[in-house]
């Protein structure tokens, strides 16, 4: 609509719209869309910050159209030199990725783990950041930032005193559960050292931070315990968190590969991931399957993340919001 | 319903006191307002009466009960919250049945105690919504309802009104004061307003940093301040607190004087009033009267005067004040001094 299809502004309003604006002193135009100086400046702007926007947007979307396109090629069409779409189109590669690679069993194992993960993720990040954001007890801030400390320390620092341990002591403490040394340290293992993570922690300990203590004040004086609050009232306004962390945590244990590559031993455990790696030999790469394969793992996040985008950004955002 | 008694109650949050010594007897069945600037420990002096902040010394009772160490779930009292502190994630009904469903009250007594602040309080057709389906007005029923249902000793009200716009603050103020007539419980309500204060306590206790400086009616507390605190804080507009000798026969250098407004006469008026000049600065119309900011030797003063006084801006006019309407004050220590 332009400036002229506008219903004339009585004279008061227009006042007030230009000393809004800061511009009565000025005695300018009405509008400041009449400015041409900002309106070019305005202008240039959006093209620099579109055009950036562009190329980052260019740069992450080129790699997975790529990967697209190949998982439809053949295999002597991807060695023939870089081409946006195939010459010969073929569905070959997922069947390869199904039949030959077990990719069905891959993904059972995958959707087991990172389940399995993401539910203890939820609970136990839920209940642990409840607890250093609201409750009071010696040594919380110390604590906390021990908890923060392990996000300094790499995997691979870790991974032969964790691999110790798996082998080592746990079986050995739950060995009358009929778990010995080797079978233990598979998927068990992927899924223990990965129970709660201190980014999950961070997360829900910022968000139940932002919600009112007045909330669980007044739960407190209807007679309700500290895990009553917790789950009664914390939990249930804590929805944009648990979508963050439920999302973060699934699409890192789906895609990870360091530590299922480290403890599953059981070919029939293998992750997506793993599997995926096992298109690759010491002369040759099976692009096509192995592209069809990422393609395919790549659907349960997508799915995941289209459903729970509003709840992800609004998560996301409140926990940087206060600290 | 009960009694409260503050029995010499300090807190202190590490050198601070935001509560210092603090005595008061609040009746069975009384409306005990708690009156003060932002900062005077009104709100934390509720806080520990519902066991939200520890008491750091002194004791609490309910009843005849001690309270210090009590959780507060068991002290049986009910809070209204200034934020109203509705669960946004359960509807009305849940809202209010929530602390019942805790004490493990049967279901048919909850929906009983539900039903029943439900009609007092006219919530009948919000029962189903959720909080941030309800207007302010609708939200600060549905808190009281939530401190009605629990039917405790006393109610707990930290400024409920305070998010509510001026003419709804006025209708729930009535709204409030007729459930607690009804009711009969003990209710301490804390409030930095002081015409709220005025208009709803039986008695007011005014604070200041964290002192009492003054219980009484609203009557006692209005014409009879203690100190140049309370006699400015009481009052709206504010009683006029000058050096005395800035009226001629008032008194000394070492004293205050302190009058109303509406104690203001224009004219000599009465034969044993103190007659003064003024400076007439602003008129403020307010349809009934009019209040007229004025100064006296580069001292400002405000009068209550009928609309039938005309008074021009500028002009230099006489004014006088009731010997029996001035207070005197001693300006070392601030405390009244009676003749």
């Amino acid at each position: 609509m332009s400036t002229e299809d506008l219903p004339p502004i009585p004279p008061l309003a227009a006042a007030e719209e230009l000393a809004r604006e800061g511009e009565a002193a000025k005695g300018g135009p009405a509008t400041t869309t009449g400015i041409p100086g900002r309106e070019r400046a305005e202008r240039i702007r959006s093209v620099i910050a579109y055009t950036v926007m562009f190329l980052v947007a260019a740069l992450f979307a080129i790699p997975f159209l790529w990967s697209v396109s190949t998982s439809f090629r053949t295999l002597a069409d991807t060695l023939g030199g870089f081409s946006l779409l195939p010459r010969h189109w073929t569905t070959s590669g997922y069947h390869e990725a199904f039949h030959t690679f077990n990719f069905g069993r891959y993904t059972l194992n995958s959707a087991i783990i990172a389940g399995a993960i993401t539910v203890s993720n939820l609970f136990l990040a839920s209940l642990g950041g409840y607890a250093f954001a609201r409750l009071k007890f010696p040594g919380r801030e110390v604590l906390f930032m021990l908890v923060l400390g392990t996000l300094m320390i790499p995997d691979q620092l870790r991974l032969v005193p964790i691999y110790l341990m798996l082998v080592n002591w746990i079986p050995s403490w739950v060995g009358h559960l009929g778990f010995h040394n080797a079978s233990f340290v598979n998927r068990n293992g992927v899924i223990l050292i990965q129970l709660v993570s201190a980014s999950s922690l961070f997360l829900m300990r910022q968000y139940f931070l932002t919600i009112p203590r007045d909330l669980e004040e007044a739960a407190k004086l209807d007679g309700a315990s500290y895990f009553k609050t917790y789950r009664k009232v914390m939990l249930p306004l804590a929805g944009p968190a648990l979508a963050a962390v439920g999302i973060l945590t699934f699409q890192g244990s789906w895609n990870g590969l360091f530590w299922p590559a480290i403890l599953l031993q059981d070919r029939s455990q293998f992750t997506i991931p793993i599997g995926i790696a096992n298109f690759r030999f010491a002369y040759t790469t099976l692009w096509p399957p192995l592209m069809a394969a990422s393609v395919l793992a790549i659907l349960p996040i997508l799915a995941l993340f289209i459903v729970f985008q509003r709840y992800f950004v609004a998560g996301v955002a409140a926990a940087g919001v206060k600290g | 319903m009960a009694t409260v008694t503050y029995d010499h109650v300090t807190k202190e949050f590490g050198d601070t006191k935001a509560v210092n010594d603090l005595a008061l007897d609040i009746q069975d069945g009384e409306f005990m307002v708690l009156v003060g600037p932002s900062g005077c420990g009104k709100t934390t002096a509720l806080r520990m009466l519902a066991g939200l902040e520890k008491v750091s010394d002194g004791r609490i009772l309910i009843g005849d009960r001690v309270v210090n160490n009590v959780a507060p779930q068991h002290r049986d009292i009910a809070m209204v919250f200034q934020s109203y502190a509705l669960y946004p994630h359960m509807t009305v009904f849940d809202n209010l049945a929530f602390g019942l469903r805790n004490q493990k009250i049967p279901k048919k007594d909850i929906d009983q105690r539900v039903r029943r602040a439900v009609d007092i309080l006219d919530l009948g057709p919000l029962v189903k919504r959720k909080p941030k389906q309800l207007s302010g007005g609708q939200r600060q029923r549905v808190a009281l309802g939530r401190a009605i249902v629990r039917e405790p000793a006393a109610f707990l009200m930290d400024e409920p009104l305070s998010n509510l716009d001026a003419k709804l603050r006025v209708q729930t103020r009535a709204e409030i004061l007729k459930l607690q007539n009804t009711l009969g419980t003990t209710t301490i309500y804390v409030t930095h307003d002081q015409v709220e204060a005025m208009t709803m306590g039986h008695r007011i206790a005014v604070m200041s940093l964290g002192v009492l400086q003054q219980v009484g009616s609203p009557e006692d507390v209005y014409t009879d301040p203690v100190n140049v605190f309370v006699a400015g804080f009481i009052g709206s507009p504010a009683m006029n607190l000058v050096p005395a000798p800035l009226l001629d026969g008032a008194g000394g250098q070492d004293r205050i004087a302190g009058f109303r407004p509406e104690h203001i006469d224009l004219g000599n008026g009465r034969a044993d009033a103190i007659a003064f000049t003024a400076r007439v600065e602003v008129v403020e119309y307010l349809g009934d009267e009019q209040l007229v900011h004025m100064t006296r030797k580069d001292t400002p003063l405000q009068a209550k005067l009928p609309v039938e006084e005309k008074l021009g801006l500028g002009q230099e006019a006489e004014f006088s004040v009731p010997r029996d309407k001035l207070l005197l004050f001693d300006a070392q220590t601030q405390q009244r001094v009676r003749a």
